[in-house]
């Protein structure tokens, strides 16, 4: 047996047995759902709800239009509110799903591409299931002011048109912003597909030798964004160090490297 | 002493060969698929956090609940935190109090990474915990505060004496 065929039935062992004792409550899958296809066509994706709980879970089902701001923070807007929305080509069978105790169901999403969206741009858009509450949750409510405490998942919705390919992403900032003891890097996805990367910052003190080693940070771009990635400096850097920030993109081995000497 | 030397010869031969035969018959090609999707699990550990102003005394003071292990997140992609109110106002029916009475904050100390924050509650979905790591059952600790500046104002003071409510709705996507 070779030693990958081992570490492959140690993991399904270990991810069978870590997912199913992880919850009682609602899972998702996809978490995030790319479509491609033609102006005109109709494609439909799947969306696999589960329910490892005693309870039944109710879910409305709705859009909304979203974009990330320079900060990484997503900010959500009306349907039909941002020009790369796809929020109005979506539906699905049911705009409420029932999910029964310990069970699991399907909810296919239906994306029809407009004869018109013949710009070579990605467009998004974020579709919720948000748990509808329960009139039993209000009536254990006393005297005061009470919180009833629901949850929603966001599930991504991308569409690609057909020939966009090209992954890339662009350092355009690399400075220290002393008032906050950060480094930021700036990128730009300059190609026309999302694009996840992982952003690294290594510091080394040009008279020690001291190598500082920050969290990578996660990212993920839609084209022609910008986002500003901050890197928390450990207190007590003091002197000169040479700052080299790698952007790894995922699925690839292209990379984007800066560098630049700073004084702390 | 030859005929024994012919035998063990022999038997040597056949049980080398059978070995190698039935090895032959019993090996094979296993393919192992794994089939990985993107999947996220949020749940919330306290169905309902109360305040209750029944003396003089709790309208001039904070009042918070810090809930340990409020949320809970198993996901396979870094993923974000937001929270918004499901109404303008707590409500009995008839008579209102804004949701902006309430902070909520994300409070380090449980599992899951990522950038905790404060917020004071509105029907706008806004942050409280971003780019978290993935994870398996990661817990967020959460408190919710109604500062004595707002009890003690005519937010809360003087509103007739019932069960003021409203949802609130946790939502999880990934990064």
């Amino acid at each position: 047996m070779s030693a990958y065929l081992k570490f492959s039935i140690a993991f399904v062992l270990i991810a069978f047995c870590s997912f199913q004792g992880f919850s009682q409550g609602i899972s998702m899958s996809p978490t995030r759902i790319f479509f491609t296809g033609a102006p005109g066509e109709t494609v439909t994706k799947t969306v696999t709800i589960g329910n490892s709980s005693d309870a039944e879970y109710i879910f409305s089902v709705n859009m909304k239009d979203w974009h990330r701001e320079e900060s990484g923070n997503k900010v959500y807007f009306e349907v039909g509110s941002l020009k790369n929305s796809n929020a109005k080509w979506i539906s699905t069978a049911e705009t409420t799903v029932s999910v029964p105790p310990k069970s699991t169901i399907e909810v296919v999403v239906t994306m029809a591409i407009p004869e018109t969206a013949t710009a070579p741009v990605v467009t998004n858009s974020m579709l919720f299931f948000t748990q509808i509450g329960k009139q039993a949750d209000k009536a254990t409510q006393k005297d005061g002011i009470g919180i009833i405490t629901l949850f929603e998942f966001g599930i991504h919705v991308y569409h690609t048109p057909d020939g966009n390919n090209n992954q890339s992403l662009d350092i355009v900032s690399f400075n220290d912003e002393a008032a906050t003891n950060m480094v930021s890097v700036g990128i730009v996805n300059d190609g026309n597909i999302i694009c996840d990367a992982t952003v690294e910052l290594e510091l080394t003190n040009t008279s020690t030798g001291e190598e500082i080693k920050l969290e990578p940070i996660n990212i993920s771009m839609m084209p022609e964004a910008k986002q500003v990635v901050k890197f928390q400096l450990p207190e007590g850097l003091n002197g000169e160090y040479l700052g080299v920030t790698i952007v790894k993109m995922a699925g690839s081995n292209d990379l984007r490297v800066g560098e630049k000497t700073f004084e702390f | 002493m030859k005929n024994l030397f012919i035998i063990s010869t022999l038997a040597l031969g056949v049980f080398f060969f059978g070995t190698n035969n039935a090895q032959a018959q019993s090996t094979g090609t296993t393919t192992v698929n794994l089939t990985l999707s993107d999947v996220i699990s949020l749940e919330t550990s306290a169905a309902e956090v109360n305040f209750v102003y029944d003396t003089a005394e709790a309208y001039n003071t904070d009042q918070e609940y810090t809930v340990e292990d409020n949320i809970k997140v198993t996901s396979n992609k870094n993923f974000d935190i937001s929270v918004k109110a499901n109404g303008a106002n707590f409500t009995d029916g008839t008579n209102n109090i804004p949701v902006g009475v309430l902070d909520i904050t994300a409070v380090a100390g449980g599992t899951m990474g990522g950038t905790p924050t404060t917020v004071t509650l509105s029907t706008t979905d806004q942050d409280i915990n971003t780019n978290a790591a993935l994870g398996s059952e990661l817990t967020l600790d959460v408190n919710y505060k109604i500062p004595a500046t707002r009890s003690s104002s005519s937010d809360i003071l003087g509103k007739p004496a019932a069960s003021y409510t409203q949802e609130v709705t946790y939502t999880a996507t990934a990064l």
